[in-house]
């Protein structure tokens, strides 16, 4: 089986939609339901990449159609030759008191990594996990005092003696590149999953939007609304997968087709004409005979 | 864990601390417990001393409460602009880096725009000071969001419109309609009979100018692309306006501002029975962050069809030269113009 592994880097606030709630935010962001953690839920992303790929890339639509399956009104005659996953969380960008910010994540989140890595068929992907209660391993730049401040969140550090940033910062290497690697170098806080679940829950960027009555010139009635970002500079990642009736040709057409997307840029979720949503996108063949090779 | 924010604000204030998160949580009721308890009240009142603590904390270093309070009291000078700090100016300009190549990659069109006066966004965002500023989250600049920019545009439309129609005689009441118009979806049948007036503005002058030889109902159709309506999505995006890295790297990028209500509680009793506007009333000073003059921003505007995104953006420039962005425009405030 030979799937991709995509990488999701925010450059803008990022609002895949949830729908309107009844709550403090009138539209929040999509979470998974088991852990609380943003996403963006597979068949979301599929979407996207399609219309991208059309739009943008100008894809015939016969090949568009062979390889994310025909649209619905056809959608008997035959499946896609891919499956998208859902882009899961990898690293969250938090504000700290010294170092400006951190890309957060925690042992969860790099488990669930390494397996769904693994289910892709990549089998030298060597990381170090950490087993972490109520303590942090951080890079000394974001430190202070043997803690790292996270918002108002204080946590003490523990000594990183297996070298596991160093073996985070290889991983994310190979799977998204140098580029990735050097942003999130030095900045890495590998926080217990329970604090990560509250920070990704209650810093996320919360906007107020307003409509103006262009009569008074002041904010209309009922026209003030907030919208829940993800914010820009967090990273998540998704599993293209490729089904196993796909044939040699296939495999070309899917390499050919799904390699543009790699490097670019593309727009998910809602706003989108002001600005938001905007996500540079990595694209990485996996093979299952181990390792991941550049595209 | 006071003492670890102090430290840190010794340490770092110069170099790396996150200038959103310093105003947002780490006011200096948090800092200085001490504040609260001021006899006098002075120091702990929220619109009037605390911003003048969290600068003179972040500028000057000042960080015993003996200080603080003497500085405030005697009304000793405060350095009351802002310079991104070292560390974070670092970080930003790669994060401008990477945003110039997504904008180029998407072919959008860019202009530089500099403040004509002072700039602020989100002031009545919920906030301990009870005025506030909106940053970028990450790094703690200023930005003008998307959507102040794709608003105060589509304003500008409605009020050109405006000149267009003659149901009624108020000015504002006209706007009013377009914009009905335009937020029910099919603004060509309400707008019908809409022509250009014998006497234009300056402002409808440079509008038509824009759309050059085009008819008031083709006009009408591109506004409709340019912003869509409730039914169809607009065709035109309206990118966030962040600071030009290159360009605020010894600029500060905050300054304090105030501004001072004489007639408060009248203002504030709405149908009550109050005293009428007087000297009997006290001045309430509050202050609050804004951009100051002189700071540049890059604008930039996306979109699929060229021409389309070039008419839009030749929009935005009238919108933010004319009718400014933000808050306090009527005052004068966030007026940008294009400069090369």
């Amino acid at each position: 089986m030979k799937a991709y592994l995509v990488g999701l880097y925010t450059l803008t606030p990022t609002h895949p939609g949830s729908g309107t709630e009844l709550g403090v935010v009138d539209q929040p962001i999509q979470r998974e339901r088991h852990t609380g953690f943003p996403v963006i839920w597979g068949q979301s992303l599929k979407g996207v990449l399609r219309s991208y790929l059309k739009l943008v890339e100008k894809v015939d639509e016969e090949k568009i159609n062979k390889i994310f399956g025909p649209p619905t009104e056809k959608a008997h005659e035959q499946a896609g030759l891919i499956s998208v996953g859902d882009a899961k969380i990898l690293f969250f960008p938090v504000r700290s008191l010294k170092g400006v910010y951190a890309y957060v994540t925690s042992p969860l989140v790099l488990n669930r990594f390494k397996r769904d890595l693994e289910l892709a068929g990549v089998k030298n992907f060597q990381t170090e996990i950490p087993e972490l209660t109520d303590t942090a391993i951080a890079s000394e730049e974001i430190t202070v005092d043997n803690k790292v401040i996270l918002e108002e969140f204080a946590i003490l550090i523990q000594k990183d003696d297996k070298g596991i940033l160093e073996s985070v910062v290889k991983a994310i290497e190979q799977a998204f590149g140098n580029e990735m690697a050097e942003k999130i170098k030095g900045r890495i806080a590998i926080i217990p999953d329970d604090v990560f679940r509250d920070l990704v829950e209650l810093s996320t960027e919360i906007v107020a939007r307003i409509r103006i009555n262009a009569e008074t010139g002041t904010v209309e009635t009922g026209g003030l609304w907030y919208e829940e970002y993800i914010p820009s500079d967090t990273l998540f990642y998704s599993l293209i997968l490729v089904t196993p009736r796909a044939k040699d040709n296939d495999m070309a057409l899917i390499k050919e087709v799904l390699g543009k997307i790699n490097g670019k840029y593309l727009q998910i979720g809602g706003n989108e004409t002001v600005g938001k949503g905007f996500v540079k996108v990595t694209l990485k063949e996996v093979t299952n005979n181990g390792g991941t090779h550049a595209k | 864990m006071k003492e670890v924010v102090k430290l840190v604000l010794l340490g770092e204030r110069q170099n790396s601390l996150n200038l959103s998160l310093y105003f947002n949580k780490y006011p200096p009721t948090i800092i200085y417990p001490e504040v609260l308890e001021d006899r006098n009240k002075k120091l702990a009142s929220p619109s009037g001393s605390q911003r003048k603590i969290s600068l003179l904390v972040l500028n000057q270093g000042v960080l015993q409460f003996n200080k603080i309070k003497e500085t405030i009291e005697k009304s000793l000078p405060i350095e009351t602009k802002v310079k991104l700090p070292q560390k974070a100016y670092e970080l930003y300009k790669k994060y401008y880096q990477d945003y110039t190549d997504m904008l180029n990659s998407l072919h959008a069109i860019t202009g530089k725009f500099k403040t004509q006066s002072r700039l602020v966004v989100g002031l009545g965002d919920e906030s301990v000071y009870e005025t506030s500023i909106r940053l970028l989250r990450n790094y703690g600049v200023p930005y003008i969001p998307g959507s102040a920019i794709k608003g105060v545009t589509r304003h500008l439309t409605y009020y050109v419109l405006a000149e267009f129609i003659n149901e009624g005689n108020d000015f504002y009441k006209r706007a009013k309609t377009v914009q009905d118009a335009f937020m029910k979806g099919d603004p060509k049948e309400i707008l019908s009979n809409a022509k250009v007036p014998e006497r234009c503005s300056r402002l409808c002058k440079e509008f038509l100018r824009i759309f050059g030889e085009k008819k008031v109902p083709e006009i009408i159709d591109e506004l409709i692309r340019i912003f869509g309506t409730q039914k169809k999505e607009g065709e035109v995006v309206f990118f966030d306006a962040i600071p030009i890295a290159e360009e605020i790297a010894d600029k500060p990028i905050l300054e304090l501002d105030i501004m001072n209500p004489h007639y408060g509680p009248y203002y504030q009793s709405g149908e009550k029975n109050v005293p009428p506007p007087g000297d009997w009333y006290d001045p309430i000073p509050i202050f609050f962050l804004t951009v100051p003059k002189d700071v540049p921003f890059l604008v930039a505007v996306g979109g699929r069809d060229r021409e389309l995104t070039e008419k839009a953006f030749s929009l935005v420039k009238l919108a933010l030269r004319d009718l400014g962005v933000g808050a306090k425009t009527s005052l004068g405030y966030g007026r940008l113009v294009e400069y090369v």
